[in-house]
């Protein structure tokens, strides 16, 4: 029972000291943010990198998010004959949640890990000690750019995402349901969207910031050689999960209380 | 001890103390540094020296001690005034420290181009000059993973000397390097040391390279300063087990007492090699 207890107390420790170190991370990128003084070629190359190199993958995902909430809600449509109601609850459901949601997910696992990997590469090789041996701050010089960057590029592949959404949801109402795509759209018109539009780009931006300061703390903080990295990787990827569902809740409910 | 170099010391230590995981590397470590000097720092592996350098080059703060920088105790500085200290140093990283996703350029320019703020047109020729200083001209579009590591090493050796730091620090600068080459790196360091007045410090287990080209040497034995002083008097000034190990690392032959015995040179009498070594050296400050 001791070894147990010891074990949980070690574990709870460990998770509030990350807590506490996140929470330094965020606080330390925010003030290297002001004045602007990152270096901007590394920001372009991280914008390339992390926002253009992501479209793909947040096109498809887009699109199969958008056509799967079409299929979910076939069965009722069809029971009840409701077609009108399918581009209201789609349109809902991608903007809102789905959308900035399942796209959050699929870029913590690309570009987090991948940032967490990196940085964390680049602490064992003693690039980061060399920066500071330079007299330059790691964090205005690798992480401002990479948290500009990933938010950025968050918000703006949201923005494609929404509408590959709302296309993949026609086209799955075109060809899977016999719903002419007309009907989906004035589905889509008859409610207002924008809230949740406006909504779903907050949540984008706050998932980009998650997914930064969780990837720069993890590998900015990486021991123990390739192992650690390793660690640092599978450490990032689990806890930027979990802070975007608690990024998401507490947006949600801030949002349905005002 | 004092240096041969002129002026005050750029570094000055008293009483360092510092710890790893509660575990004492370094003891009671007191060193002055001066401008000019080209100090060997030798001893066996895992005796301190790395940490030693982290301590001077304010990568790592001890335990308990003083420093002092360019006259200035490095523990009251503000930010701004350490930021300006760390700019006119200049460490070679053991393990190079090259940046991955720069070329062989951009890497040498980085110093000048993000910590003095100059221009990519000022700085080229500065690091144009410091390749072809380390035989490396023609290497500039090539990516770190694309060179051997000996080409890497001397990239991380060129990177410092482009900036021309008034302390310069190489951490191991010729291991891994073809005879050829290590004789050419150190003629290198003696010579920028010579002509630019900075204070060079080079820690390394190849002293049969190191020793001619000093002025000064440091000894670190269990992380205590076992001997300081000038290299000519090593072997009769130093206590037994210095002198015994710089023997054995001249001879090439292992001393049973150290635990990382220095590489072969292909000497054969201890003494001999010592002698023909020192006889050689005379520093050049």
């Amino acid at each position: 029972m001791k070894p147990l207890l010891a074990g949980f107390g070690r574990e709870l420790l460990d998770s509030l000291a990350r807590v506490g170190s996140l929470n330094v991370m965020f606080y330390r990128t925010l003030r290297a943010l002001f004045p602007p003084r990152y270096d901007r070629e590394e920001l372009f190359r991280q914008l390339h990198r992390i926002g253009v190199r992501s479209l793909p993958i947040v096109v498809l995902t887009a699109l199969l998010v958008g056509v799967i909430m079409v299929l979910q809600s076939m069965t009722y449509v069809r029971k009840t004959g409701a077609t009108g109601f399918v581009g209201a609850g789609a349109g809902l459901a991608v903007l809102s949640e789905l959308g900035p949601s399942l796209i959050g997910l699929m870029f913590s696992g690309r570009v987090g890990a991948n940032a967490a990997a990196e940085l964390g590469n680049m602490v064992i090789s003693e690039q980061v000690e060399a920066l500071r041996a330079l007299a330059i701050d790691p964090i205005r010089f690798l992480v401002a750019p990479r948290f500009i960057a990933i938010v950025t590029s968050l918000v703006l592949l949201t923005v494609v995402g929404d509408l590959c959404g709302l296309v993949g949801g026609a086209m799955a109402c075109h060809w899977l349901l016999d719903i002419d795509w007309r009907t989906y759209l004035a589905g889509l018109m008859e409610v207002d969207l924008l809230d949740d539009f406006v909504v779903g780009l907050c949540k984008a931006a706050a998932f980009g910031g998650v997914i930064s300061t969780v990837s720069s703390n993890y590998g900015l903080t990486v021991t123990g050689g390739a192992q650690g990295v390793g660690r640092a990787v599978n450490g990032c990827v689990v806890t930027t999960a979990l802070g975007i569902f608690i990024a998401d809740y507490v947006i949600t409910w801030v949002w349905f209380q005002i | 001890m004092r240096g041969e170099g002129i002026g005050e010391p750029v570094v000055s230590v008293r009483g360092l103390v510092h710890r790893i995981g509660g575990r004492p590397i370094l003891k009671d470590v007191s060193l002055d540094l001066y401008p000019g000097e080209v100090v060997g720092l030798i001893g066996p592996g895992g005796s301190g020296k790395t940490q030693l350098i982290r301590c001077l080059v304010t990568l790592t703060w001890p335990a308990r001690g003083d420093l002092k920088l360019f006259g200035r105790p490095v523990g009251l500085l503000r930010r701004r005034r350490l930021r300006e200290c760390r700019t006119r140093i200049g460490l070679q990283f053991q393990n190079f420290a090259l940046f991955d996703y720069l070329d062989v350029w951009n890497n040498v320019a980085f110093p000048l181009l993000h910590a003095r703020g100059m221009r990519p047109d000022e700085a080229d020729l500065l690091v144009r000059s410091a390749l072809e200083r380390v035989g490396l001209s023609g290497s500039e579009a090539k990516l770190p993973s694309e060179l051997s590591g000996g080409m890497r090493r001397r990239v991380a050796i060129a990177r410092v000397m482009a900036a021309a730091p008034e302390i310069a620090v190489f951490d191991d600068p010729v291991a891994g390097l073809d005879p050829v080459n290590s004789a050419k790196i150190m003629a290198l360091l003696r010579d920028y040391a010579s002509t630019s007045g900075s204070l060079v410090l080079v820690a390394t287990h190849d002293l049969d390279r190191l020793l001619p080209i000093t002025s000064r040497v440091v000894a670190v034995f269990g992380g205590r300063v076992a001997y300081d002083g000038p290299t000519s008097a090593l072997m009769t000034g130093a206590p037994d087990e210095v002198r015994r190990f710089v023997a054995a690392a001249l001879s090439g032959e292992a001393d049973p007492d150290l635990d990382d015995p220095p590489a072969r040179s292909g000497r054969s009498s201890p003494g001999d090699a010592a002698a023909a070594v020192l006889g050689k050296s005379g520093g050049v400050s």
